[in-house]
């Protein structure tokens, strides 16, 4: 059955299709919700081995709870975003004390012509600002303006309350703002209406 | 002001606001092919084998007549046996005498052999 027959069930039917032994719908899964937590696993850690571990690791939480899973209880996804982020904090924690610069920035894996070197220096300047704030901070921003999730599903996720969230976005932006304020020019804000 | 309103003439914001939305999309931030075929080969290696329901008890016994073609001789010797049942060919005892028994008996003195003169030809008479 090819990938797309899947886009109208919810992630939960397909997690219960899955343990049913369906072999499509774990390519399906793995097509639907790998990019999102991969992503933010990249944002947050600033490295694509690193972040293809925690990736794995909560992909692989979320096949051995799959037989349990209990529809309509959790999001699927709230519930991954969770694990990922929390192994995340586990990586960092361990991480603490490596500096900025041994943070390998994630790279894109087919430059080419100048306009994507400008968004690949864009991309690395901002997840060189992402990279400086505390780690908190940095996941609910990406979150929030990244992923584009809601405050109560990040909430959710970072298990605080919506006005945590509210504010720890707030200060994480400014902060980026601040910090990327010398280098607008250079990355070409100046003239480039986006 | 609020903080919107701030942000929206805020050129650092705006441009932080345009550097997301390039974020979002970023190709660099995507996992590689490599890599998801590595996650679905987890996926397959953790999923429970498919479930295959138990035969209903319908199939179980027509399996144990031979399926449905043994299934059908059943019915068609079972249909013969109860038309003979209730409407016998001749020659065949009926159902009653057949619930019940029936004696026949054959008596050769008294069915004719007598008559015919043929018993001992006579010759006890003669021997007195």
């Amino acid at each position: 059955m090819p990938l797309d027959a899947y886009t109208d069930l919810a992630d939960d039917a397909l997690l219960a299709q899955y343990s049913k032994g369906d072999a499509a719908v774990a390519r399906a899964l793995t097509a639907r919700l790998m990019p999102r937590v991969f992503g933010h696993a990249v944002r947050v850690l600033g490295d694509r081995s690193e972040a293809e571990d925690v990736a794995q690791d909560a992909m692989m939480r979320l096949w051995k709870v799959a037989p349990d899973w209990r529809m309509g209880e959790a999001k699927v996804s709230t519930w991954l975003y969770r694990v990922t982020a929390n192994l995340c904090t586990d990586r960092l924690r361990r991480k603490r004390g490596v500096g900025l610069d041994e943070v390998d920035e994630p790279h894109d894996p087919s430059p080419s012509v100048t306009d994507q070197l400008q968004t690949r220096e864009r991309m690395d300047a901002l997840q060189a600002g992402l990279q400086t704030l505390p780690e908190r901070q940095r996941q609910a921003v990406i979150l929030r303006h990244i992923e584009g999730l809601a405050n109560p599903e990040i909430a959710e996720i970072l298990e605080i309350s919506t006005e945590a969230v509210e504010s720890l976005t707030a200060r994480g932006k400014r902060a980026l703002a601040q910090g990327l304020a010398p280098a607008r020019e250079k990355l070409g804000y100046e003239d480039d209406s986006i | 002001m609020t903080v919107s309103d701030k942000d929206t003439f805020d050129p650092d914001m705006n441009a932080l606001d345009a550097l997301f939305a390039q974020a979002t999309n970023d190709v660099g931030a995507q996992p590689s092919e490599a890599f998801m075929t590595r996650v679905v080969t987890d996926a397959l290696a953790q999923q429970p084998m498919p479930q295959i329901a138990p035969p209903s008890w319908w199939a179980q016994i027509t399996s144990m007549v031979g399926g449905w073609q043994g299934m059908g001789g059943l019915v068609a010797a079972t249909c013969a046996g109860f038309w003979i049942g209730i409407n016998p060919p001749e020659g065949l005892p009926t159902q009653f005498e057949t619930f019940l028994g029936s004696e026949t008996s054959i008596s050769l003195l008294e069915d004719g052999i007598e008559d015919t003169g043929m018993f001992g030809f006579g010759w006890d008479m003669e021997e007195g």
